[in-house]
């Protein structure tokens, strides 16, 4: 560091600060933070840096030759390859385990002891808001038509290095419902237990069918069945399954294997990280904001989704039938527009679509099969092929084309190709739905959708006899 | 004169450079622009940094002659 420079200081500051956030208050995520927010470590340096310069210059005092010395470059390097690499595996991949689960390989030195928790049973009204709290472990949560109470039993299991410990423990956490007005708090207790050990439980808790979950975890799975109010769950790390649910959900998770919902009246709502998702039958709007790499599965959404992901944004009206994304593809059938879909890297396959699909593609190879009726499309690809099928003799206007790279015209007339300097355009049509479709590079091919490939609308042909042998 | 600027233009490249750089690498993390497609703004940054520091520079090399350039 240079000599007068508040750089070096401000660094032992923030390393220290980081230290002390990690023993004073352990249940932040600092590992994400960092593994986030590093580059804003460099926007300071060099902002600081270029103050300091400024002023020196200004006070008409020596400037240095270099603003940032060679060593310093040498850290900056060091700490790119450092923030580089926990963004990545903290974001992209699954083998990096996150980092409560290091807290747990150090924890699985110890023993666990396995206790019972006495079960409890407090009345509360048909429609009261269940709270779980400050929750690690499994919980499972289900509606009884007949319920007036809520009911909590489970296990609880404590790791431990000495069964005294274990018992002082489990005695330290018991389980309680704490009745609050409309409120039924369910409350483990889990945080009164030292460092040294740890519990988690397994909870099952019967509600009346009328009431909503709230669920905030530090860790576990929340499984909810059968309720009619809204759900609400909170997570560090969590697995969600849902089943029949009648009100809104909402999922904030900042790290999951698995979100799956089925059956949900109300609107779906989904932020933070994760592996997989599976939506299925429902039936208020969906949004998802927030990373999800896994396999994807979204079917029978009889409202609009919205999308946002860091990689791909993809809305739609409703999706009678289904969408899968995985890692670098795309592929949905029957699906009712306005379509907008915007993504990275992908290959994307679209069949049986109505309305209007607008589809922006940095890399990748499209194909699309509208299907019978056609409607307005609008592609711009960077890098890729595209592929249109087109029923016989429908009507459209079409214009395809690459800037570099080959076009086959296998649908025949009405279209013609028109060749460029290094692309080509197929064009014509007699008159109908824009069809759009260009890109930077890569082929062009439109051709005649088959049999097969054709969905059962009302007006599409039918075979007129039946085949007799 | 010339020389104090030539300084301060030579001093300021490497914040500069370094607040590019995170702003870059935030942006790619948010999810505005990858970092795989800005980087070439860094070259650029660097290229006209450099282009001022000459552009600076010149006219001491050349007023050296009759009038400037007692300072070197």
């Amino acid at each position: 560091m240079r000599r007068g420079s508040v750089i070096g200081p401000l660094i032992l500051i923030g390393i220290g600060g980081l230290f002390l956030m990690r023993n004073l208050w352990p249940e932040i995520p600092l590992v994400d933070i960092i593994a986030k927010y590093w580059p804003f470590v460099l926007i300071a340096w060099g902002g600081l840096r270029l103050i300091e310069i400024l002023m020196w210059a200004i006070m008409s005092k020596p400037i240095p030759r270099n603003g940032i010395s060679g060593g310093e470059w040498m850290l900056v390097f060091l700490i790119c390859i450092v923030g580089g690499t926990m963004y990545t595996a903290r974001h992209y991949t699954t083998w990096f385990p996150a980092g409560r689960a290091w807290h747990g390989v150090v924890m699985d030195f110890g023993d666990s002891f396995d206790y019972t928790l006495a079960p409890v049973e407090k009345p509360c009204a048909k429609n009261c808001k269940v709270i779980i709290e400050n929750f690690r472990g499994n919980a499972k949560i289900t509606g009884s038509k007949d319920a007036t109470t809520v009911n909590a039993s489970g296990r609880e299991t404590v790791r431990s290095f000495q069964q005294v410990d274990a018992d002082k423990a489990n005695k330290e956490t018991p389980l309680e419902l704490i009745p609050q007005g409309d409120q039924m708090i369910v409350r483990t207790n889990q945080d009164r237990v030292s460092d040294r050990t740890r519990a988690t439980a397994e909870l099952e808790i019967t509600v009346p069918i009328g009431s909503s979950i709230e669920g905030h975890g530090r860790y576990g799975d929340f499984d909810v069945q059968s309720v009619n109010g809204t759900v609400d769950i909170n997570s560090d790390n969590a697995g969600v399954r849902l089943e029949a649910i009648g009100g809104d959900v909402r999922i904030d998770l900042r790290k999951s294997d698995i979100i799956r919902a089925i059956g949900v009246k109300g609107a779906m709502d989904l932020k933070g990280y994760g592996q997989d998702v599976e939506l299925q039958n429902i039936d208020g709007q969906v949004t998802v904001a927030g990373t999800y790499t896994g396999q994807i599965q979204l079917s029978n959404l009889a409202k609009p989704l919205r999308w946002e992901d860091t990689q791909i944004s993809v809305s739609c009206e409703k999706i009678p039938g289904q969408i899968h994304m995985g890692l670098g593809e795309f592929s949905a059938d029957n699906l009712i527009g306005p379509i907008r879909l915007n993504a990275r890297s992908r290959d994307i396959q679209i069949s049986d679509f109505t309305q209007a699909l607008d589809l922006t593609l940095e890399r990748g190879n499209v194909d699309l099969r509208p299907g019978k009726s056609l409607p307005k499309i609008e592609v711009h690809s960077r890098s890729g092929d595209l592929e249109l099928a087109l029923a016989e003799g429908s009507k459209f206007d079409l214009k395809a084309s690459t800037d570099r790279g080959e076009v086959h015209n296998d649908y025949g007339e009405p279209l013609r190709v028109e060749e460029t300097s290094r692309g080509a355009t197929i064009v014509g049509g007699s008159g109908g739905p824009q069809l759009r479709l260009e890109t930077d590079r890569g082929a062009v091919t439109v051709r005649k959708a088959t049999a097969d490939e054709l969905p059962n609308l009302p007006d599409a042909p039918k075979p007129t006899k039946p085949i007799k042998q | 004169m010339n020389d104090t600027s030539y300084n301060l233009i030579q001093a300021v490249r490497g914040p500069i450079m370094l607040i590019a750089l995170g702003s870059l690498v935030a942006m790619d993390y948010f999810g505005v622009y990858g970092f795989g497609r800005t980087w070439p703004i860094l070259i650029i940054l660097f290229g006209v940094l450099k282009l001022l520091e000459k552009a600076v520079a010149r006219p001491v090399v050349q007023d050296s002659g009759p009038t400037g350039g007692s300072a070197i």
